[in-house]
């Protein structure tokens, strides 16, 4: 059997290959101070994820039944709306155009309304808040949908008033349609009710959810919620198989604004409030007991950077480049061992943190209902740990590459921790726009690989105001840019 | 690679109300140093005097304890017992330390980004030595030329020579340099003896560390000659070769083994040194001419041997070097 | 006597290429970050115009999060790259008094960082008077140019620099301490970011307090506010003290660490 030349070469350059990535693990593992290093920022990371662990703490499932009421299952649900009403039983369809939809400020002007805000029909078990019910809604920026009881079930057209709505009931199920003429229907779905009686009441329903209110005052962002007003006109309604009583309007829930108008058969409703079951303030328990991995990049980037600038200071780089004169190749080399390295103490930090630290939140009021109970046998939770560990593999790389770049300890390390963690400190006291900028443009939103819960800026942590990919991109980009930058200056330099 | 200076006149700077180098001697004197660093003893019970007028060799293998010893009389590392004084005075007592002890340590012990001169210039305002000094004795080591240069693209020489410019800033009766030729070139060698010879002339202590014998030839008065932290040695020069010389005789000839086989007939032990050249000892040269001459072996040359210092030093040290290669085998 | 050895290490610190770079980069970005900040707030986020209760010079003074740092690393290196050198040996040699070595290189940093904090802030309240009425904080709203003829924020500003000062030192101490310059660097760096970052993480209310109370740098910063000053957790004054006490320390820590040992 022959190999021919181009064979051996591979295989020769493989094998040398082979041999530089071995040459620098061993210039690694050989330093005890950088292994050491590294096991103390495993350490450090899950202690100060613990300790932070610990000093967080909410009230927020005591302040539950506060805000919210039992639904039919026993969960929290909010169930807020003006109900335009009348008794009916057995068998019944409802039909209804609602013309238009606005918000309204306290003083009954008009406003710009909520996304959310609902106009259309429903048949609900009672006027009790909590109860049964089924209904189908538009609303101006959500389209038309279909839910009963605190859960969206169908989503029709993303169409907003004027549009036609109609709920059949037939035993236990309910269908929901909408038109734009009141001739041509198109069915929303179906959904089954069983909790429904076979006496109900019947109607018209106008809400509008909170607005959220992000203010900063006093040099720092306060996120709040308000209330929020919605109007909307009500016309051509039928009920079949026909009226038995006159029109009722009642507020469901807590609000005492709604109120409701007739004028020839148009309907003009008022109402505040929302339908649906309870979320959460939108805290992220994962990313709450990995917060330690602050202290883990710090270390992580002082061994990445010594791992290149102790070689040249003592003028080891000439040796190594005399051992393996491709200097590109010395440099990818290296950045593979230190990943690799970084990558395994995250993925170890991660795991003791997150299993050291869920129980402490759960102590501390971070348990349901507010907030699911995670574990490792969620998938997304090991995202978030794996996030982690390439949180600090690319740190580490990040700073291997500006090492290479600067030649100098102090402004290599300097730097990074400028990039990395500054920005975060600097996001907590800019306003939100800013601080999700921040966590775009600079390698801090790398943190955000470590989250579960979708981005929102309603949360002082700028880290929560990006997603998962986007931190990983702009820190991809960074460790990247960095390293051909110092590929080409290695080529470049004399050693 | 700039020149040695050529034999300058004696520098006539007084250097503040420093002593002028002849009114006073300043002997450096060691007594009982010990010193450990963690389980390792560096050094081990050493009492030496170096006195002025003279250039005292510290002598020993690699680890002996030199820059340990040459560290504790300089202040820099605190002996576990014993005492170093300069002129009767420690260290750490002294005001203006460098008129009085000039030393080189560690010729790379310098910041590369800062220029020749201004490492120099710290070093004078530190001690009220005026900035006229400084040139001179940049001027007297050679580095005018780079004087405003950076010191990280100096060679080895350059920077030796920048440190011995430090030493010699202070105009100080005392002086000790830590290998200072290491790294320079024949004509840079040739220059630091030249330059200890006049140091001593001009009547001060000077102490020089060396591992290498050779390096000291033709310039050290006085060894103290250490292994493994104790001292084996005080002596001369003088007297070192003489007893490493004493009772030998070189005998040249071209017919050596037979000349062998004669001699150590007699009782003799006859080492070869070089092609034809015997080293005998416990023969007079008397005798060995007359062995030789009985046996009709030519020969053209019957002296007294005169040991080399290198030779003297490894027939003492043997014993205590610490870091040796595996030795050949030595004819006998 | 002493004042020879603070010449000598002035001339070390004057003749090294890198103060000056670092000089610079304190000046130039307190300016640059403390304007970065300014812009990116204006009234409109607040629930009006007139209920901002912005602090505006402390907006302003905003860069030093970023030019201590460059703080940290100048004060550093006087003490760590003669340890990495082995000049050390020199200069312990020359001047073997080695606690007045340290003051001696306290002096001249302190100037050193002082006089580029200095640039730093003018330069911060000139951007935030130019920056500040055009995002809508303007008389009618109740915020007055910033000017150092107002008393609290002269206050401000001189506490800065002093903010900057007490870093310099602290990191001297530290150096001295730990002597590595990447070692110190972290450690320094880790001390002040960390602590910070954990009092807004950490929403426990006591502890977050006494976080802001007792850490060196949210701390040392209180000397920035001018206004809203019972909502600090810790007054201005106390708060620089705070910082003080940690720069005692880590600089006693440090002489006797270079006293004691070999070197």
């Amino acid at each position: 059997m022959t190999t021919s030349l181009s064979d051996r070469a591979t295989a020769e350059g493989r094998g040398r290959a082979g041999r530089v990535l071995r040459a620098e693990w061993t210039k690694f593992w050989s330093v005890p101070r950088w292994v050491l290093a590294m096991l103390a920022a495993i350490v450090l990371t899950f202690l100060m994820s613990v300790l932070s662990a610990s000093g967080s703490g909410t009230d927020e499932n005591s302040a539950i039944w506060d805000l919210y009421v039992p639904g039919p299952d026993g969960r929290p649900v909010q169930d807020s709306f003006h109900f335009v009403h009348q008794p009916a039983s057995g068998d019944l369809t409802i039909t209804a155009q609602v013309a238009s939809q606005e918000g309204r400020t306290l003083d009954a002007s008009p406003a710009e309304p909520e996304a959310g805000a609902m106009a259309g029909l429903v048949i609900k078990e009672s006027t009790e808040a909590g109860s049964a019910y089924a209904a189908i809604v538009v609303t101006p920026g959500d389209g038309v949908r279909l839910h009963a009881n605190f859960e969206t079930v169908h989503t029709g057209s993303t169409e907003a008033a004027p549009r036609y709505l109609r709920l059949t009931r037939t035993g236990a199920t309910i269908t929901g349609f909408e038109s734009a003429d009141g001739t041509r229907w198109s069915e929303v779905g179906k959904v089954d009710v069983p909790e429904l009686p076979d006496a109900v009441e019947v109607g018209m329903l106008v809400g509008s959810p909170d607005g959220v209110v992000v203010e900063r005052q006093f040099g720092s962002t306060a996120v709040g919620k308000t209330s929020t007003i919605s109007a909307a006109e009500f016309d051509n309604v039928s009920l079949e198989p026909g009226r038995t009583g006159f029109w009722r309007g009642d507020d469901i829930g807590l609000h005492g604004v709604g109120q409701f108008t007739e004028a020839q058969g148009r309907f003009t409703i008022v109402g505040s409030g929302d339908i649906a079951a309870y979320s959460g303030p939108g805290d992220d328990v994962v990313q709450l007991s990995l917060i330690g991995f602050i202290v883990g990049v710090v270390v992580v980037c002082a061994v990445g950077v010594l791992y290149v600038t102790t070689e040249y200071k003592h003028g080891m780089i000439r040796t190594s480049f005399t051992v393996s004169p491709q200097r590109g190749r010395v440099l990818a080399t290296k950045a593979i061992v230190i990943a690799g390295v970084a990558f395994a103490v995250g993925l170890i930090a991660a795991l003791i943190s997150f299993q050291l630290g869920q129980p402490i939140l759960r102590e501390n009021g971070f348990a349901p209902p507010a907030f699911d109970t995670m574990s490792l046998s969620d998938p997304i939770v090991w995202r978030a740990i794996t996030g982690s560990a390439i949180l600090l593999a690319l740190v580490a790389v990040l700073s291997l590459c500006i090492a290479v770049i600067t030649r100098r300890s102090a402004s290599a390390i300097t730097l990074v921790i400028a990039l990395t963690v500054l920005p975060l400190l600097a996001g907590f006291g800019l306003p939100a726009g800013p601080a999700g900028w921040l966590m775009r443009l600079t390698p801090a939103g790398g943190f955000a690989l470590q989250r579960v819960v979708e981005p929102t800026e309603h949360l002082v942590d700028p880290v929560a105001m990006i997603a998962p990919l986007e931190g990983l991109v702009v820190l991809l980009a960074y460790a990247a840019g960095a390293c051909i930058l110092a590929g080409w200056l290695l080529n470049r330099r004399d050693a | 690679m700039p020149p040695g200076p050529q034999w300058l006149p004696t520098v006539t700077t007084r250097v503040g109300a420093a002593p002028t180098v002849l009114d006073m001697t300043t002997d450096i004197e060691v007594r009982d140093i010990r010193k450990r660093y963690g389980p390792t003893v560096a050094v081990d019970g050493l009492s030496f005097t170096i006195r002025s007028g003279q250039v005292t060799g510290l002598v020993g293998p690699n680890g002996a304890g030199k820059s340990t010893t040459m560290r504790v009389i300089l202040g820099l590392d605190s002996a576990d017992e014993g005492t170093a004084l300069i002129g009767g005075r420690p260290y750490a007592s002294l005001r203006n330390p460098i008129r009085h002890v000039g030393a080189l340590l560690d010729a790379g012990a310098v910041h590369p980004g800062r220029r020749a001169r201004d490492h120099l210039l710290w070093m004078a305002h530190a001690s009220g030595i005026p900035k006229r000094r400084v040139d001179e004795v940049i001027e007297l080591v050679g580095l005018s030329s780079a004087a405003r240069r950076r010191v990280g693209g100096f060679s080895l020489g350059m920077r030796q020579r920048l440190g011995i410019a430090g030493a010699l800033l202070g105009d100080p009766p005392a002086l000790i340099f830590d290998e200072p030729v290491n790294g320079l070139d024949p004509e840079g060698i040739r220059w630091i003896r030249g330059l200890l010879r006049r140091l001593a002339t001009e009547g001060r202590a000077v102490l020089v560390s060396s591992h290498l014998m050779s390096e000291l030839e033709g310039s050290a008065d006085h060894l103290v000659v250490i292994g493994r932290g104790k001292r084996i040695a005080d002596t001369s020069v003088q007297d070192l070769l003489t007893a490493a010389s004493r009772g030998r005789v070189a005998v040249r000839t071209t017919a050596v083994s037979e000349a062998i086989t004669v001699l150590t007939q007699e009782g003799a032990s006859v080492g070869v040194v070089d092609h034809g050249v015997l080293i005998v000892t416990g023969l007079s040269a008397q005798r060995a001419i007359a062995l030789l001459a009985a046996s009709e072996l030519p020969f053209s040359e019957v002296s007294g041997y005169r040991a080399t210092l290198e030779e003297a030093y490894l027939n003492l040290t043997r014993d205590a070097g610490e870091f040796s290669a595996a030795s050949p085998v030595e004819a006998s | 006597m002493t004042a020879r050895l603070v010449v000598a290490e002035w001339t070390k610190l004057r003749t090294v290429p890198s103060t000056a770079w670092l000089a610079l980069a304190v000046a130039a970005s307190t300016v640059l970050l403390g304007a970065l900040a300014t812009a990116s707030v204006d009234t409109s986020q607040c629930p009006s115009a007139t209920e901002c209760f912005e602090d505006t010079t402390k907006l302003a003074l905003t860069g030093v999060w970023l030019s201590q740092s460059a703080v940290v690393v100048l004060a550093t290196l006087t003490v760590t790259s003669e340890f990495g050198t082995r000049m050390i040996q020199t200069t312990f040699a020359v001047m073997p008094r080695r606690p007045a070595v340290v003051i001696a290189k306290a002096i001249s940093v302190s100037i050193v960082v002082a006089a580029a904090g200095a640039v730093g802030v003018l330069g911060s309240v000139a951007a935030g008077r130019i920056i500040l009425p055009g995002n809508g904080f303007t008389i009618e709203n109740g915020y007055e140019p910033l000017s150092f003829a107002d008393g609290p924020t002269l206050r401000a500003s001189a506490g800065t620099v002093l903010y900057l000062t007490l870093v310099a030192l602290l990191s001297l101490g530290i150096g001295a301490l730990i002597r590595d310059t990447a070692g110190a660097i972290t450690v320094t760096l880790t001390v002040l970011y960390l602590f910070s970052i954990a009092a807004y993480l950490v929403n426990d209310p006591v502890w977050s307090e006494r976080l802001q109370t007792y850490s060196p740098m949210p701390a040392g910063l209180a000397i920035q506010a001018t206004t809203n000053l019972d909502r600090l957790a810790v007054q201005p004054w106390p708060g620089i003290g705070v910082l003080a006490a940690y720069t005692g320390a880590a600089v006693a820590a440090g002489v006797a660490a270079v006293k004691i040992r070999d070197v």
